[in-house]
């Protein structure tokens, strides 16, 4: 089945076509999520909601761009929607905790990676220090060096996902490479 | 090349995207400066666990529990239940404030509007009600 019967089928709600592109792209949706959660779990439950919403909103794909573009697209809003809620999420604790003095922890992660447990049984530091840095990066330049290095994108594919040029991919992606050095060079001058 | 330099371009140095000359500028830099070239191999080192961060076998499982979300998402109408919570919590709202408006209207006695009202209020003249204060203005 191609690209175009199997989102075809998958519109008259056919579950084996559905099954199949969840088979197809399921590494890419995952590790996709990871770059920009950098959690296993996290990962995979933002992944089942893309899914979710390539099924439901499959009738919506007018095959103008490439079945994994759409893909893509859809993975990187709900990665940064689900950055944005936890944000959300931990600052309320924060004032929560603030205005009324309590420590009650939600299921809320630490901002900083080198804080949990998972990090510190690996004592990653290293790690943790290059995926500071990559968060750090402004949104969009985060977009287009996750979807570079982690996925291997060209720059051609990134502009298609981000609905950009590719001159705009290049200069945020020279813009990242340039932020990215400058948080990580301050790290290891930290470390010695 | 001094050693600024050669650090804000080692990112594009390990890419080799960099034009020819300003490539052999770095690496001869990097023969003679042991700083730099520790950092070009952290930068490598960094950028290798980005790739060994990939997973690279499918989850045979993973539809399964896929399948299971999907089935809870349709019982559980999540997504029209939060709506129905979003349009009541607004309607509540509306109605408070129109409700503290209207009750805010009711228990006003004073008509600042009508101008016999207003011209009858008596304003506080300080100078009338505390003499001393008239006795030290007027005192040479």
């Amino acid at each position: 089945m191609d690209e175009e019967q199997l989102i075809q089928a998958i519109q008259t709600g056919d579950e084996r076509a559905f099954k199949q592109l969840v088979e197809k792209y399921q590494l890419l949706v995952v590790n996709t999520c990871k770059s920009f959660v950098h959690n296993m779990h996290d990962a995979e439950d933002i992944s089942q909601d893309v899914f979710i919403e390539v099924f439901n909103s499959a009738h919506k794909f007018r095959g103008e761009s490439k079945l994994s573009t759409w893909i893509y697209r859809i993975t990187v809003n709900k990665s940064l929607n689900f950055i944005r809620d936890h944000k959300k999420q931990s600052l309320f604790q924060s004032i929560g905790n603030t205005l009324f003095g309590t420590s009650q922890s939600l299921d809320v992660r630490s901002n900083s990676y080198a804080d949990r447990p998972d990090f510190q049984a690996e004592n990653n530091e290293r790690k943790a220090n290059l995926y500071q840095a990559i968060d750090s990066l402004p949104e969009r330049q985060r977009i287009a060096f996750n979807l570079s290095k982690f996925e291997d994108l060209s720059y051609r594919e990134i502009a298609e996902v981000m609905q950009l040029s590719v001159s705009s991919v290049e200069s945020l992606m020279h813009r990242a490479k340039l932020n990215l050095q400058k948080s990580l060079y301050a790290c290891y001058k930290n470390e010695n | 090349m001094k050693h600024k330099q050669v650090r804000d371009k080692l990112i594009f140095f390990r890419e080799q995207s960099l034009p020819e000359n300003e490539m052999n500028d770095i690496q001869e830099h990097l023969v003679h400066c042991k700083d730099c070239s520790l950092y070009l191999d952290r930068l490598n080192e960094d950028f290798a666990t980005i790739q060994s961060e990939k997973l690279v076998s499918a989850d045979p499982f993973y539809y399964t529990r896929l399948k299971t979300k999907m089935e809870q998402h349709e019982q559980s109408g999540v997504s029209s239940r939060s709506w129905a919570q979003a349009v009541v919590f607004s309607v509540l709202l509306i109605f408070a404030i129109s409700s503290g408006i209207m009750l805010g209207k009711s228990f006003s006695t004073v008509d600042y509007q009508n101008e016999k009202v207003t011209s009858e209020l008596l304003f506080f003249d300080g100078v009338k009600q505390e003499p001393i204060e008239q006795f030290l203005l007027t005192e040479k």
